[in-house]
């Protein structure tokens, strides 16, 4: 009997394994040139698998935006594919409809992704749309506002929130829709110290609960000690791929900050940004 | 942070507030049209029970005269405009050489009962606005557009509740332009016409970029037309708001 709880655990243990190893988003030589100033992202192939911290990092103009807005099908390539779970999310209706629900978007620019005129219905807008039962919207909105710290402020207006709280609303909007993949543009942009850490913690949070998050930055101190992998673009080309660890002497060639600890030389050369 | 205008939903728990939208409109509507054909004496009841109304509820009367200053300047130009084209008794006169213009009591009658009928209307907009959740305000023109053909009722629905919305935002945004223009001395600039396209062209630039990406906001969401329906909700009172407002326009008309 004993024994047979083993196995079932064994197995249990090995299947979570084998859904670590397996590519949630394939990205297969993406290519997207803006007519009018022929700028863009070029040729951008790599995959994501679950569980994992990404950081993309590039300068200003490097095609950060660009690339993510091809993650949802917000863009549409002019070649190349984007895979969620093994099918193209440009592929049908139903398949970008998933692509939407499955890879959570938090953009640059909080002030315009909120929909809703109080902090409730805002959260309320993505489970709405997904069509689900009042009671079930109800509960999975409580849960994120509370979990955000959010429902003590859930009948007020969007507009008189300060830039941290609408960075967290933007951020409950998206998890109220249960995504695997949460894509974050500049999560720290405008945001002062506490509401900074705030915010890391939160991010911190939502990797431990499984979540694969892919975040944006030319400033990467304040996330790089968390994250597994870094992904580095400029001119809209991938330029390296690879782990913070092995990337972090490197990042300045490429217009991007090195973090303080790494360029002081302390051991180890990444540290948590608070410390 | 954009600042929350006259019309902006204020959080309460007042019997207004928890009434049926669907009572509401239909409150308003009656007293509008009763408001419109109203009396010196129905406008007195109106006035009083509005402001009682505006008491319960919570509204403070300065900010909301302040609130209205374009408005005040309107009123000012009807009530002039009445004043001096209506014919009648002459109050009096005004020698501009050539012209001649006379004030008549009539005119001036005339122009305050139809700035006071305005007053009472807007005073009533701004009781529905402000009490009126901007999700039960959606409902509300959903339910208002439904029997109209050709009108999508739920896309009306979210255009408003948008608008309303945004109304903070895109005040901002004008605030944001002006000072900025101020800020380097465009206040120099006197040609009205030119101010205006100066305000304008930024101003619209950044209202359509905010609606770019609120657009993209709202397709990541899965935006879709017919999502979850939300009910309406009833406080149980509103058969004595139906009541208590079938009399008052009665009075009103009789008066
Ligand atoms: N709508 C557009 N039309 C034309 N060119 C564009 C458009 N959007 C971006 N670009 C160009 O594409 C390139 C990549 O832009 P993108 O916004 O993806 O960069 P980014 O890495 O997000 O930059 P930032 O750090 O400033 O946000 C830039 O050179 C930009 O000039
Ligand atoms: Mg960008």
């Amino acid at each position: 009997m004993k024994l047979a709880i083993n196995w079932r655990h064994e197995i249990e243990n090995g299947m979570q394994y084998l859904k670590m190893l397996e590519n949630i988003l394939e990205i297969k030589n993406l290519t997207h040139i803006y007519p009018d100033t022929g700028r863009g992202i070029k040729n951008i192939s790599c995959s994501l698998k679950r569980g994992e911290f990404v950081i993309v990092a590039g300068g200003n103009g490097s095609g950060k935006s660009t690339f993510f807005r091809h993650l949802n099908g917000l863009m549409k390539p002019i070649s190349g594919q984007v895979l969620l779970h093994g099918e193209s999310i440009n592929s049908s209706a139903s398949a970008l409809r998933m692509a939407r629900q499955r890879v959570g978007m938090i953009f640059q620019d909080a002030d315009c992704q909120i929909v809703g005129s109080t902090v409730y219905e805002d959260a309320a807008f993505g489970p709405e749309n997904l069509k689900l039962p009042l009671r079930v919207i109800h509960q999975r909105v409580k849960d994120v506002l509370k979990r955000l710290d959010l429902w003590h402020l859930r009948n007020q207006n969007p507009a008189t929130l300060s830039g941290g709280e609408k960075r967290s609303l933007a951020i409950a909007g998206v998890l109220a829709m249960e995504p695997e993949v949460i894509v974050m543009d500049e999560p720290c942009s405008n945001l002062d110290y506490p509401a900074t850490l705030n915010l890391l913690s939160c991010i911190k949070e939502l990797h431990r609960s499984g979540r694969t998050l892919v975040i944006a930055t030319h400033d990467i101190e304040k996330v790089i000690s968390m994250a597994t992998r870094m992904i580095i673009l400029e001119s809209g080309e991938i330029r390296a791929d690879g782990s913070p660890e092995h990337l972090v002497k490197e990042v300045e060639k490429f217009g991007i900050r090195e973090p303080c600890t790494s360029k002081l030389g302390m051991v180890p050369a990444i540290m948590p940004w608070h410390s | 942070m954009a600042q929350l205008t006259l019309l902006t939903y204020r959080r309460g728990n007042t019997p207004l507030f928890n009434l049926d939208v669907r009572c509401k409109v239909i409150c308003l509507g009656m007293m509008t049209i009763s408001g419109g054909m109203a009396g010196w004496h129905g406008l007195a009841l109106l006035t009083v029970i509005l402001g009682s109304l505006f008491h319960i509820t919570g509204l403070s009367a300065g900010s909301t005269v302040r609130g209205m200053v374009f408005f005040w300047i309107l009123l000012g130009i009807i009530l002039l405009t009445r004043s001096l084209t209506t014919p009648g008794e002459a109050l009096g006169e005004l020698d501009l050489g050539m012209v001649k213009i006379t004030l008549s009591r009539e005119g001036v009658a005339q122009g305050a009962m139809i700035c006071w009928r305005f007053i009472c209307i807007m005073l009533l907009g701004i009781l529905f606005s402000t009490t009126t959740n901007p999700s039960d305000l959606k409902l509300a023109v959903e339910w208002l557009v439904k029997p109209v053909p050709f009108i999508p009722e739920k896309r009306a629905g979210m255009m408003v509740a948008l608008f309303v919305r945004f109304l903070p935002l895109i005040l901002h945004r004008a605030k944001e332009v002006s000072d900025a223009q101020g800020s380097r001395c465009g206040a120099l600039q006197k040609n009205p016409v030119k101010r205006i396209v100066r305000m304008g062209v930024p101003l619209m630039n950044k209202i359509f970029l905010s609606a770019d990406r609120l657009a993209d906001a709202m397709e990541s969401r899965c935006y879709t037309e017919d999502s979850t329906k939300r009910d309406f909700k009833k406080s149980g009172s509103e058969i004595y708001f139906y009541g208590a407002s079938s009399l008052l326009a009665a009075m009103m008309i009789l008066l």
